[in-house]
């Protein structure tokens, strides 16, 4: 996953009057689905009801990317409850799955590290 | 050695009745107190950077003062107003339907905005457009502490979503109940 500040995710949201929060759900959607997530077209998130079908596809996507460290419906509660603040949560997460290397990979199965001697 | 390690590590313990009674007998006070308490504790036992209190605090001092200073001008300014339509109305003999109308919609209800009403005004909109970005980086930090004192028990996301969604005063409680859980192990 694309490592980005979250502050700039939470102030680009901001700035650019929730624009950037679409930009944001389809490249992550996208670097998701590469990790062998299933997650739907993100057009879906201008349809009414089909939007929070695609939200909860989206935070599924997150607790797989994540190896479980985030669960899904607490991804679906930040994305709800707390909008962009929620978004700069998940994309922190992101960022140190990403620093640990512990991501699937859908070219690469994900195989547990061997314990150190 | 290890358990040195862990009891560096232990919160101060509180009961969590006590906590609630204290919320509603200091009018919501008790929540400011406790969150500048146990992030002293957190910064001690987490070396995580969580900002002082008074960034916390500040913000919603002036937003508090901003509105009240607002309300309390508004309504002198209409108190003012009334008195000129009054006196507009004394001052007239004809019927009192004319009256008012003439009176509403001349020199007599001119009242304009004061300088210390636009000062309000504009100090609330400030407070508005900080309070959100202060408030928000305070608890990222403090919630970051969270996680680490309790060990990943209550996740950064969660203690995030616990001070910004669960009511105030409960969301302390919520906060306490982990900490208290650090030390019994479970």
């Amino acid at each position: 996953m694309r490592q980005q500040n979250p502050l700039s995710v939470f102030l680009l949201s901001l700035v650019t009057f929730g624009i950037y929060p679409l930009f944001w759900l389809a490249r992550t959607r996208g670097e998701m689905v590469r990790k062998g997530a299933d997650i739907p077209t993100t057009f879906l998130i201008i349809i009414p009801l089909a939007n929070l079908y695609y939200i909860w596809k989206w935070s599924q996507g997150v607790e797989h990317v994540t190896n479980g460290k985030m669960q899904w419906f607490v991804a679906l509660l930040l994305e709800m409850l707390l909008g962009y603040i929620g978004m700069a949560v998940i994309q922190d997460i992101f960022n140190k799955v990403g620093d640990s290397g512990s991501m699937p990979s859908a070219d690469v199965p994900a195989t547990p590290a061997a314990p150190a001697a | 050695m290890g358990q040195n390690s862990d009891t560096l590590l232990l919160m101060k313990q509180r009961s969590l009745p006590k906590m609630l009674l204290l919320f509603f007998v200091t009018l919501g006070i008790y929540r400011l107190y406790w969150l500048a308490k146990t992030r002293g504790e957190l910064i001690r036992k987490t070396k995580v950077k969580i900002p002082p209190i008074w960034l916390y605090v500040l913000p919603l001092i002036i937003t508090l003062v901003a509105v009240a200073g607002y309300v309390a001008t508004s309504i002198g300014r209409e108190v003012r107003l009334q008195d000129n339509v009054d006196l507009c109305i004394r001052n007239n003999s004809t019927e009192v339907a004319d009256v008012n109308r003439y009176c509403e919609s001349t020199e007599y209800n001119n009242i304009d905005i004061t300088g210390v009403e636009v000062v309000f005004l504009v100090a609330f909109y400030v407070s508005v457009i900080i309070i959100w970005p202060l408030i928000g980086w305070w608890y990222w930090k403090y919630a970051q502490g969270v996680e680490k004192i309790t060990k990943e028990k209550m996740s950064f996301p969660i203690a995030m979503l616990v001070v910004l969604t669960v009511p105030d005063g409960f969301d302390m409680l919520v906060m306490q109940d982990s900490f208290n859980k650090v030390k019994k192990g479970s």
